[in-house]
């Protein structure tokens, strides 16, 4: 038998400490149970495409760094693919393999916010003091590469900024070791944790067809267990030339799409992606880094590009009338469409199975309002 | 991957819905231009045929656009600024296939309106109600056609061409200035 | 606070006891002014050790203030680790990220929901006057002090950690040297204190609340 009381309406946010940012809920609560989350977005609207419209090729790429701040070279990449769709321009072998490794250290960083603040989530504070150090010795790679920390400028329309030299090189090398000897002890720490699968197991499924539905890629549309990867699906730049797997949710614990599952892929990942920057460690070809352009001025044209970013397919449509800046920009997020759907599998949650549903989208929302 | 398949997509379009297509350009990202009243039922036709997702949905204003991106059909033609309009592109993903596709309604500056997706795509919803916030685009059977990214009370159409920034939003000034107190002063004195 | 300055602390306590009925008022006054600076320092000096933030991440900013709380920089080591999440236990507010027009309403209630005595740190540029959206960015604000009192600037876009720490030394300096106060009172006499960014002014009920 079940029992309504009233409905209550509760405010969750923007000022929130599990909602990752500035995201507003409306709760349409019985009781414990949500009937009903509404999220509200716009607190964070950067007026992005705007800004891009007034802004030469090249300065676009800043503020796509700050559009997805966690991980941003998979923004800029997305962007530069565009770009240079557009203007057909050709990038050197070397600098493809240092977009790569990159962009793949950037996932790994990007994937461990999500475990540590997912961790925080569920109520373990220590997971996030492990996930931060070992963050930091990517950083300190990053920061090597492009000098910046966390919003880097890296790529830039027809390569990379700065080289990826030998000694960046046996960094990452000792990096990829050293990490090797930590996921093991994640697992220990929160995977398999009795705790942690109780709150997530279970909790917060988001089925295939609704994923589809809604357009989520990324972690989250592979948790379902489907197979899709666009380094694999719609493969872009060099991605070809490296073995990895694509993540999909284990069901070890729990069924396909729950919260347990997303965030379990994104473990996989890390390891997936230390199999790629391992192979392109190694492959690294001497050369030029970047194709010498001075004035980047595309044909006319429109063009939609997409790469495969830590939270999914970030793609770009872009239209250009020939002139030093973008017509226009439109930038699709994963996190965006991810949210739009909230309010369907969020339906006759538990508050607190609420928050977990919501950490383990991970959601940015410096990428959701643009 | 890409032109071919966008070739076979618009031939069933076209013996489908005959006029309310438009003519195929052949060019390296070609689109399907579709009359604005027939979008919902080319969109589920879309559907059918394996388009399972909606990518992207971005609303354009071509006003002030120097040389029209879309490739002219008489080669020999100066190139034109287009016309402006309001233009409407649905990027469409089909995960069978892995094909793409683009769609796009063309629409009147003045009061561009067209049917919702929405029913179709769930992650239409939102970026329809995104295209009416920015270019006050009006999607006719949407849910809950509302702004999204800015207050409610917020004025005018903030993407498109002609957009005037504001002077201030409620008593805060758009841009700053000094705010009359010397901070700095004080310290002077001590 | 060291043993040393108690004992002299209590020593001058003494003295006024056992002096003020023999010597004229004036001395007196003298005294207790002395007094009034030392329990000055004691207050200041413990609230610039403890501070309290208030974990109020908006955007770029807020992952390198995660950074600043974790492990390498450990903010921890200043007295200003417990992050907390509600306004009303938190005496610090880092701003962390770009305001904008929606947000700026919230931000500055959530000011008015924190204890006195309270301080801000507007961290990064968009913080401090809109940083790359200061041209383009119709929906930002211009900087947060345009609706709360900003104590210390951090610049950096966004700053490192490093920054950050040094911004926090920076208040607690002012702290000690009694110049917040001045900054406070300065920013309530600006044009600027009257920004609410809503339609009707924050009531007093609102404040409270």
């Amino acid at each position: 038998m079940t029992v309504h009381g009233e409905e209550l309406v509760i405010n969750m946010g923007p000022q929130h400490p599990s909602t990752h940012g500035v995201l507003r809920l409306l709760l349409k609560t019985d009781g414990e149970v949500v009937g009903e989350a509404l999220p509200q977005i716009g607190y964070l609207h950067r007026c992005f495409e705007k800004s891009a419209e007034r802004v030469s090729w090249n300065g676009v790429v800043p503020y796509t760094d700050r559009m997805d701040y966690v991980a941003a070279i998979s923004n800029e990449w997305s962007f530069v693919l565009a770009a240079e769709k557009l203007g057909n321009a050709t990038v050197p072998e070397r600098g493809e393999y240092c977009r790569v490794i990159s962009a793949e250290l950037q996932r790994i960083a990007s994937h461990l916010v999500a475990f540590g603040t997912f961790g925080i989530d569920m109520g373990a504070f220590t997971p996030f003091l492990h996930a931060f150090r070992d963050r930091e010795k990517i950083l300190d790679i990053l920061e090597m590469m492009s000098g910046a920390r966390l919003l880097y400028h890296y790529i830039r329309i027809g390569g990379v900024m700065s080289d990826c030299d030998s000694k960046i090189c046996e960094m990452i090398k000792l990096f990829i070791k050293d990490m090797r000897t930590r996921l093991p002890e994640y697992h220990q720490l929160l995977s398999y944790n009795r705790i942690f699968i109780e709150r997530t197991a279970n909790v917060g499924i988001i089925t295939r067809e609704q994923a589809i539905n809604y357009n989520i890629t990324g972690p989250n549309l592979r948790a379902t267990g489907m197979e899709w990867d666009l380094r694999k699906c719609d493969p872009y730049s060099i991605y070809d030339r490296f073995e990895f797997k694509i993540a999909v949710g284990t069901c070890e614990h729990g069924v396909s799409g729950d919260s347990w599952n997303r965030y379990m892929v994104r473990l996989i990942e890390i390891e997936e992606s230390l199999k790629i920057l391992e192979q392109a460690v190694e492959q690294i070809p001497a050369g030029p880094i970047s194709a010498a352009i001075k004035v980047f001025k595309p044909a006319p044209g429109e063009i939609y590009a997409r790469t495969e970013g830590a939270r999914g397919e970030i793609g770009f449509y872009v239209i250009s009338d020939g002139d030093l800046k973008p017509f226009r920009v439109k930038a699709k997020s994963p996190s965006f469409c991810a949210l739009s759907g909230f309010h369907e599998y969020s339906r006759n949650l538990m508050i607190a199975d609420l928050v977990a549903l919501l950490g383990s989208i991970d959601i940015v929302l410096g990428e959701v309002d643009r | 991957m890409g032109i071919t398949v966008s070739k076979t997509v618009y031939n069933q379009l076209k013996t489908q819905f005959g006029d309310a297509i438009g003519e195929y350009i052949e060019t390296a990202s070609p689109f399907i231009e579709v009359k604005s009243e027939s979008i919902r039922e080319v969109a589920r036709f879309c559907k059918e045929l394996g388009f399972d997702s909606l990518m992207c949905l971005s609303a354009v204003d071509t006003k002030g656009m120097k040389i029209s991106s879309s490739p002219q059909e008489n080669k020999t033609q100066k190139p034109a600024p287009p016309k402006e309009e309001i233009q409407v592109v649905y990027h469409l993903n089909s995960t069978f296939t892995r094909d793409k596709i683009a769609l796009k309604v063309c629409l009147d500056r003045t009061s561009p309106r067209l049917p919702s997706v929405s029913s179709i795509w769930g992650v239409a919803n939102w970026h329809e109600r995104e295209a009416y916030d920015m270019f006050g685009v009006i999607f006719d059977g949407h849910p809950a056609l509302s702004r999204i990214l800015c207050p409610e009370d917020w004025e005018g159409w903030p993407l498109r061409k002609d957009y005037v920034f504001p002077e201030r939003y409620h008593d805060v000034e758009h841009k700053r200035k000094p705010s009359g107190a010397e901070f700095l002063d004080g310290e002077k004195k001590q | 606070m060291n043993e040393g300055r108690i004992e002299e602390f209590e020593d001058l306590l003494h003295s006024i006891r056992s002096t003020s009925t023999r010597l004229g008022e004036s001395a007196v006054a003298m005294r207790l002014d002395l007094m009034l600076k030392w329990a000055d320092w004691c207050i200041s000096t413990s609230r610039l050790n403890s501070l309290w933030p208030f974990s109020f991440g908006l955007a770029c900013c807020a992952i390198e203030m995660m950074a600043t709380a974790a492990s390498r920089f450990d903010m921890d080591r200043f007295g200003a680790g417990v992050f907390r999440a509600s306004p009303r236990q938190a005496d610090l507010m880092i701003v962390a990220g770009t305001v904008t027009y929606k947000m700026g309403e919230r931000v500055r209630r959530l000011w008015h929901q924190m204890p006195e005595p309270k301080w801000v740190i507007a961290m990064g540029a968009c913080a401090t006057n809109g940083g790359p959206y200061d041209l383009n960015g119709y929906h930002v604000m211009k900087g947060v002090d345009l609706v709360v009192p900003v104590d210390v600037y951090a610049p950096g876009c966004p700053p490192r950690p490093e920054s950050l720490l040094n911004a926090l030394i920076k208040l607690q300096d002012n702290i000690r040297t009694g110049r917040d106060r001045q900054i406070r009172a300065a920013w309530e006499r600006s044009r600027w204190s009257n920004n609410t960014l809503t339609t009707a002014p924050l009531t007093k009920d609102v404040q409270n609340n």
